[in-house]
């Protein structure tokens, strides 16, 4: 047999053996791995060659093959670290004589919260906020209070990972608008304008508002090895702009 | 013909079992998602908030408290590590000298301040529905979420424009109580 005729077999055997790389190829893609058809072939021929490479994507390959004597374990899991910053807005706009303590706020992710390539909070998922105090506009015109926390979020897998952000927000009256909060909370919220001063026993104060969309930002409380395997790689997953703030 | 019945039975069978898997996916959970049909959480209205935390808060009508203030030094009480510790004080003011001040939580009546006076609670963490109430006023009303081994401040504030609660910061809370005087207090009972 020639050289030729040979070789024209070999691709005619991989045309028939289609299907198998078709298969291995939407298992790959139902585990959220970025693998290419060229890479199945090369995953097939050198899957050693795979696992010696560095970075996370490697990671993410290791994680997905069944090597024996390597347990998936055993390589290194991308981390949500401490401190990671996640961007959260309301949903409705909020008013603090029309909710009580214990009330729970609905919130929406911002962007997108990675831990290195891997989405671990996708963007426009839903978060809650709970009410901690509210107290509606009072008399001689003094302002209204509300304060909410938000105390878990939930990551793509569905786990729940605690988060800080404590927001205190009072509104408008016969003193100056203030906002206070704990360090490193961002916010941007707009209020009513204060009150003109003056005589104002019989007049009771603005009430607390947020508008909807109103953003705060919250902080991730310690450190979360993630499974590759449940979540999905950033470079798969379309992301919109954030709008202006 | 009856050929045809049996191709037309087995005809409508798989329809039928096609229309079932497509309204199990029309009714399968949607995925946890920001964008809620309109109409779910609806915002109540103001007046709509008022009337439901006056039920949640204030206690029932006609209950009076017998009260004075203790004289001399009071022990203050050690914070309990399981429950939160809830002052509640009166400051001096020249509105309703004379009047009682009373607080409810949680639909009961739990106290009664006269001027310059204090007393506490411990409560249960949670959230919880205060409501402040001085003679004929319309009740004043707060809603808090109380969280074990803390100690909050709340002041009745009665004024001429109405009676309200108004949480107080620590230390503002620790230096009225430490000048005035423990309220001694309980219910009259009708005869």
């Amino acid at each position: 047999m020639s050289l030729t005729s040979r070789s024209s077999r070999i691709v005619e055997g991989l045309f028939h053996g289609a299907p198998a790389s078709v298969l291995l190829l939407a298992f790959s893609l139902g585990l959220n791995a970025r693998v290419s058809t060229s890479q199945v072939g090369f995953a097939l021929q050198n899957s050693l060659e795979l696992e010696r490479g560095q970075g996370l994507d490697s990671v993410v390959g290791q994680s997905q093959q069944s090597e024996p004597g390597k347990s998936p374990s055993n390589a290194p899991k991308p981390v949500l670290t401490d401190g990671t910053l996640v961007r959260l807005k309301f949903v409705r706009a909020v008013v603090s004589s029309q909710v009580i303590a214990g009330e729970k706020l609905p919130l929406e992710v911002v962007e997108p919260v990675l831990a290195g390539k891997l989405v671990a909070i996708p963007q426009h998922s839903a978060e809650e906020a709970i009410v901690t105090m509210a107290q509606a506009g009072r008399s001689m015109g003094r302002g209204g209070d509300m304060q909410f926390k938000i105390e878990n979020i939930r990551l793509a897998d569905g786990e729940l990972v605690p988060v800080r952000a404590v927001k205190d927000v009072k509104g408008g009256g016969n003193r100056a608008v203030a906002l206070t909060g704990e360090a490193g909370i961002a916010a941007g919220f707009a209020f009513w304008p204060v009150s003109p001063l003056g005589f104002l026993i019989y007049v009771r104060g603005k009430n607390a508002t947020i508008p909807a969309g109103a953003e705060f930002t919250a902080y991730i409380v310690g450190d979360f090895p993630l499974d590759p395997s449940k979540f999905q790689d950033a470079a798969v997953v379309p992301q919109e702009k954030s709008g202006p703030k | 013909m009856i050929v045809v019945q049996r191709m037309y039975i087995v005809l409508l069978m798989g329809l039928t079992v096609t229309h079932f898997v497509r309204a199990q996916e029309t009714t399968a959970t949607p995925p946890r998602s920001s964008t809620a049909p309109e109409g779910e959480g609806k915002q109540r209205s103001e007046n709509e908030t008022r009337k439901r935390l006056e039920q949640l808060a204030c206690g029932p009508s006609g209950v009076r408290f017998s009260h004075h203030s203790e004289k001399g030094p009071q022990a203050l009480p050690e914070q309990p590590p399981d429950k939160g510790l809830i002052y509640v004080l009166r400051t001096k003011g020249l509105e309703g000298a004379t009047v009682q001040v009373k607080l409810a939580m949680d639909g009961k009546w739990v106290g009664v301040n006269g001027m310059a006076n204090y007393f506490y609670v411990e409560v249960d963490p949670g959230p919880h529905y205060f409501c402040v109430k001085a003679a004929l006023d319309k009740p004043g009303l707060l809603s808090l979420v109380i969280e074990k081994g803390k100690t909050y401040y709340l002041r009745q504030n009665l004024t001429m424009g109405g009676t309200d609660l108004d949480l107080l910061d620590e230390e503002k809370g620790k230096q009225y109580v430490a000048k005035y005087s423990r309220s001694s207090f309980a219910e009259k009972h009708k005869k």
